[in-house]
């Protein structure tokens, strides 16, 4: 888990000066794929870590739920879902990350403040929609594959 | 029945992509219509920028512009006024981040988050006959539009 979550957080820290552009997102989804609820944990620990580095703000409540809430879509449709499903996934999670995002305004300053948060970064959304939807196209079966490999190997099931 | 399996999953995928790539339309036509950029008028532009200052002292600027957003006008503002002294001269300065432009200095006077709490807020008066409201963009998002004034308020947080 602790290896998970390392990669997850170099990859994330690696990638930070590209605006929306992030790993974050397709590692969860196989990572849940995978592993299934212990990714809720390396989720959680993620969000410490960030705060770690960038301090409390509003972002931290926003990591609070957004990933689990992938975490969750992943758990509930790993049965029958696959590449092409997180693929198309991966997208519009991109694309919905900021109206996601937007939820705890609605709180401090109401549905305008909300919405006007939401708009403003909408060029920033499309940006993350379009590279989670080929970061997924490009490395969701590679990723997988490692990642069930390890899988195995933690599990003792390899001679 | 297998390729009918295999037809039935192309379409779900084709349906899926055309409908992320709807969603990308929407949101693009949603960021235009209702985005900072929508409210932006081209044209001569008359302005009245004012500064609040940390013992309440306010000092008024007018500037006829071009500019589409509230800094394109403040760096006017600043090259129109260099050669002047005292409060008919207008400076600025403030750092980028991924939020957009974070103000810090207004006429010299420094507002200092971490050190005393203290920010500069925004307020816009769209036209004269309306009232100042709490601006919902920073300074490099916040559009110009004729008659309106701009007030850079030194503000300390009560928390």
């Amino acid at each position: 888990m602790g290896i998970l979550l390392a990669v997850l957080f170099a990859c994330k820290r690696i990638l930070e000066f590209l605006p929306n552009i992030e790993l974050v997102t397709l590692l969860l989804i196989v990572y849940a794929y995978v592993f299934g609820k212990k990714t809720y944990i390396i989720s959680v620990c993620f969000t410490i870590l960030e705060t770690f580095v960038w301090g409390v703000h509003n972002w931290v409540i926003m990591y609070l739920y957004i990933w689990p809430l992938l975490i969750t879509v992943v758990l509930l449709t790993r049965r029958w879902a696959g590449y092409v499903f997180y693929t198309v996934l991966s997208g519009f999670y991109g694309l919905f990350f900021g109206l996601l995002c937007s939820i705890p305004y609605y709180f401090i300053g109401g549905i305008r403040m909300q919405l006007t948060w939401w708009i403003a970064g909408i060029p920033f959304d499309i940006i993350h929609c379009v590279s989670n939807f080929i970061i997924a196209l490009v490395l969701y079966k590679p990723v997988l594959a490692v990642c069930k490999k390890a899988k195995i190997i933690m599990e003792g099931n390899i001679d | 029945m297998e390729t009918k399996k295999k037809q039935f999953n192309l379409k779900m995928i084709i349906a899926a992509i055309c409908a992320l790539v709807l969603c990308v339309g929407v949101f693009a036509v949603v960021y235009s219509k209702f985005g900072p950029e929508s409210k932006t008028t081209k044209g001569g532009k008359s302005i009245a920028i004012e500064v609040v200052g940390k013992d309440g002292k306010t000092s008024s600027y007018k500037l006829d512009t071009d500019a589409k957003f509230l800094k394109e006008a403040m760096d006017e503002l600043v090259k129109a006024t260099k050669d002047k002294s005292g409060d008919k001269k207008f400076t600025y300065s403030g750092s980028t981040s991924t939020y957009g432009l974070y103000i810090e200095k207004v006429n010299d006077v420094e507002a200092n988050y971490d050190k005393d709490k203290a920010y500069w807020a925004i307020y816009v008066k769209e036209a004269p006959d309306k009232d100042f409201a709490y601006g919902q963009f920073g300074a490099d998002q916040q559009p110009v539009t004729d008659k309106a004034t701009y007030k850079f308020v030194y503000e300390k947080s009560e928390n």
